[in-house]
């Protein structure tokens, strides 16, 4: 294992503790949507069922709120202790969003938690709803800093590159670089990204299409944590959750609306990549040669080797896609990145040399090609489980669970909270190993912002550290979360509160 | 260096002293859970700071958001050089929230104690990584180039570091113990955290003596303002006559004045450094060579003025619902 280099290394423990955190954001942030309106409609129509609803469903997001802080604080620190190289470089323009997470996100959240967890009898009905819209706003409100931070990885905008000279009577001034600079690996330590216009960094090219396609894939993981509750005590009876009906049916429009917004902000997000990074889409579709009538592959396996890709193909499907027009030219990998990329990075080099140079920017095709399928399939999948649904619904048969059709859905409802949050992790996946080789794209490359400090050793002992942590933190978890759902909402809460 | 830098110099010091006044009564009361004499007690110290701990640990989250954005080259250089230590630190920092999140979710006595227990291990853990890691990067060590992962973690434990970590604790410990007998003041149990105040209260003074005696002989060559370090001494010993006479509200503010005037002190030696440049061969890190640029930290700064003042109405509306209990 030690045959293992730092870079690899911090890239592994990066994946896996970002990984694992980002399983309870989403669900949180869709959650906390799903308990305002439950909460809402409790006020407008004061019927207690909604109120029991959610208060239970608080406890639940309470506990689910708390491991995503203990794995959260994490990020924070991560970026300067596995790559100090990165936050050195970017720290002017990237440290900004985290920093203002902080403050404006996550003390709004935790704060107006704790009343909205322990203060149903300590503050007032309206005083109680606000809090909760509080922690629902600061959910949202962090991951609108954190998609920020991170589209600027995507799509840097709003910054100068500077680098440190030194003037003949000895004394050092920062030189602003023309754009589109693409400083040398061993000039990092002197040249840095500095800010310019705030918003433009913040508003970067892809921050408002991944924006909301993350806030739509969290408000579907909020309605079908919601949907897949309210399923289990439909399913077995049961008399002291009785508000799993109405709920059951916030949880079905909740999730449409998220599933069409998702449908909107997918498509977006897609045919921004086509113009910001094309080689990410290409990745996407395994897609080598630029032409017209660029095929979409409904499944397939990419061979990286023989540039090409085994599967069943709708012929210029992607170039619809991409460019709504199925006669546009959908660059593929084989002409990506651009020459005058190339010709800037490597002066040396004779366009001759260019096919041979260019693999070396690309994102694994293969791995990416299988995510992106696997995210777009479930998300059709959990529109096929709300289309049912609905259908169910409109036939006046949804809480008729002692016929096949609705005891059906809501078996399915179940297990279907696992889906978006794989959705979300095979999507962050492709988008973030989409970026590869590039941790700033086509600035910064990951391999030269890793730590130069930390050993092997050191990150190996700490990633397989992590790795039991969040093992037993799962294990531990998972049983006290099903005892809680298993024991409904007439348990005594043991805070006491 | 221009007056922003040095407004954000103060402000990153203001924030690290804000974690130690919020996160400190928190992780003391941690620290203090095997003290508790039942299970009553036990439960009481958790229940107190269930609505508290997030937000207080928010303020950790801050300064280290604060220090990436305003001294991007002290974030990178502080953070990769103590590896090891920083990553023992998050990983406390998770088995502690887990198990504070852990506790009430069963009843039983095992399973309660077995957490608590859990809870008062990596919240002491956490106070003296946090203290010794400060004390690195406040005493230049953690410059000194790292000949091995080992000897790396073993030489931040030197004499100064080691006592560093014991003011840290000691210092969790009075605040958490403080704000228990504040919380318990009039309950059947107020007695017994009262007489847990008495002694944490107690060994402060003594743990601070201890570390001014180290701090004198070894930051000789920084310009230490010895005289206000002496008289320091004062706000601790004043924190135990407090705590003797169960007047546990002075005790804690007394305890609280002391950090922060402690870390205004340390602030004010430091500068202009963000870290000193004490190891032999070692340059430091200057506030202005770490500094981000002058919109940054404009920015950042309009974010800190609105946003501080927002988080501060906040905690003190939550102090305010969970004053009582009900």
């Amino acid at each position: 294992m030690l045959f293992m280099d730092v870079d690899t290394l911090s890239r592994i423990q990066f994946a896996l503790t970002a990984g694992f955190h980002f399983i309870f954001p989403p669900i949180t942030i869709g959650f906390a949507v799903f308990i305002v309106i439950v909460e809402a409609l409790w006020l407008k129509t004061k019927d207690p069922l909604y109120r029991k609803g959610a208060e239970f469903f608080l406890k639940l997001f309470g506990m689910l709120f708390a491991i995503g802080v203990a794995t959260g604080i994490v990020m924070v620190f991560q970026f300067g202790t596995n790559w100090p190289v990165y936050s050195n470089f970017v720290g002017d323009v990237f440290g900004s969003p985290l920093a203002i997470e902080a403050v404006f996100a996550f003390f709004m959240e935790s704060s107006f938690l704790g009343i909205a967890l322990w203060g149903w009898n300590r503050v007032g009905k309206t005083a109680h709803f606000i809090s909760t819209v509080m922690v629902c706003i600061g959910a949202h409100l962090s991951a609108v800093w954190i998609i920020a931070a991170n589209s600027f990885m995507q799509t840097p905008a709003g910054f100068v590159l500077q680098t440190m000279r030194t003037a003949p009577d000895g004394t050092t001034f920062w030189e602003t670089l023309p754009p589109g600079t693409v400083p040398n690996a061993a000039d990092l330590a002197t040249t840095k990204a500095t800010i310019v216009d705030f918003w433009d960094m913040a508003l970067n090219p892809s921050t408002i299409d991944r924006l909301t396609h993350t806030l739509s894939a969290s408000w579907l993981s909020g309605a079908f944590l919601a949907l897949g509750l309210c399923g289990y005590y439909i399913l077995r009876k049961r008399k002291d959750a009785e508000f799993a009906k109405p709920c059951a049916k916030v949880a079905i429009i909740f999730g449409c609306v998220a599933a069409i917004s998702m449908l909107f902000t997918g498509h977006d997000s897609a045919r921004k990549l086509a113009l910001t990074q094309p080689e990410k889409i290409a990745a996407f579709e395994a897609h080598y040669k630029s032409d017209a009538h660029a095929p979409l592959y409904l499944f397939g396996w990419a061979d990286e080797k023989t540039h090409t890709v085994s599967g069943v193909a709708v012929p210029g499907l992607f170039s619809i896609l991409a460019y709504g027009n199925i006669n546009a030219v959908v660059k593929g990998l084989d002409n990506l990145p651009s020459d005058a990329f190339l010709k800037q990075l490597h002066p040396e080099a004779s366009p001759a040399d260019y096919p041979d140079l260019r693999p070396q920017y690309w994102p694994p095709v293969n791995f990416t090609f299988q995510t992106f399928r696997a995210m777009v399939y479930l998300g059709a999948a959990m529109g096929g489980v709300l289309a049912l649904g609905v259908l169910l619904w409109i036939f006046k048969k949804i809480f008729a669970i002692d016929e096949w059709p609705a005891r059906l859905f809501w078996l399915i409802s179940i297990p279907s909270v696992l889906m978006p949050l794989m959705a979300s992790q095979l999507g962050w996946a492709a988008a973030e190993v989409g970026r590869q080789p590039w941790i700033v794209w086509h600035i910064l490359k990951t391999k030269d912002a890793v730590t130069t400090v930390a050993t092997p050793g050191e990150i190996l002992g700490s990633t397989i550290l992590f790795t039991v942590l969040f093992t037993v933190l799962t294990v531990i978890f998972l049983y006290l979360f099903f005892k809680k759902v298993r024991q409904g909402p007439d348990a005594p809460h043991g805070a006491g509160y | 260096m221009d007056a922003l830098q040095i407004i954000w110099f103060v402000l990153v010091a203001v924030l690290l002293a804000v974690f130690y006044l919020t996160g400190g009564f928190d992780f003391g009361a941690g620290i203090l859970i095997p003290f508790s004499k039942t299970r009553a007690q036990k439960d009481f110290i958790v229940r107190t700071i269930l609505p508290f701990w997030d937000a207080n640990q928010v303020w950790l989250i801050t300064a280290g958001g604060g220090l990436f954005a305003a001294f991007p080259k002290a974030y990178a250089t502080v953070l990769s050089q103590l590896y090891t230590p920083v990553m023992l630190l998050l990983m406390l920092l998770i088995v502690r929230v887990g198990s504070i999140e852990f506790y009430f979710l069963k009843d039983g006595d095992k399973w309660r104690g077995f957490w608590g227990w859990l809870i008062a291990l990596s919240s002491t853990l956490c106070a003296a990584i946090f203290a010794v890691a400060l004390a690195a990067a406040f005493s230049g060590q953690v410059m000194a180039p790292i000949v091995s992962p080992l000897a790396g973690l073993l030489g931040l434990f030197s004499l100064y570091g080691i006592f560093a970590g014991l003011l840290g604790v000691a210092f969790f410990s009075a605040h958490g113990a403080g704000f228990l007998a504040i919380k318990s003041k009039g309950a059947e149990f107020g007695e017994r955290f009262a007489h847990i105040a008495r002694k944490a209260y107690g060994f402060l003074p003594l743990a601070y003596l201890l570390y001014l005696a180290l701090l004198l002989t070894y930051m000789n060559p920084l310009s230490v303002s010895a005289g206000f370090m002496y008289v320091l001494i004062l706000l601790p010993v004043a924190g135990f006559m407090a705590a003797r006479m169960q007047l546990a509200v002075r005790a804690f503010i007394y305890g609280a004045l002391f950090a922060l005037c402690f870390f205004a002190f340390h602030a004010a030696m430091l500068f202009p450094y963000l870290i000193a440049p004490l190891p032999p061969d070692s340059a430091g890190l200057t506030i202005a060579q770490a500094a981000s640029s002058e919109m940054t930290l404009k920015i950042m700064l309009g974010v800190a003025l609105v946003g501080v003042p927002l988080a501060i109405a906040y905690s003190i509306y939550a102090h305010r619902v969970f004053r009582r209990e009900s």
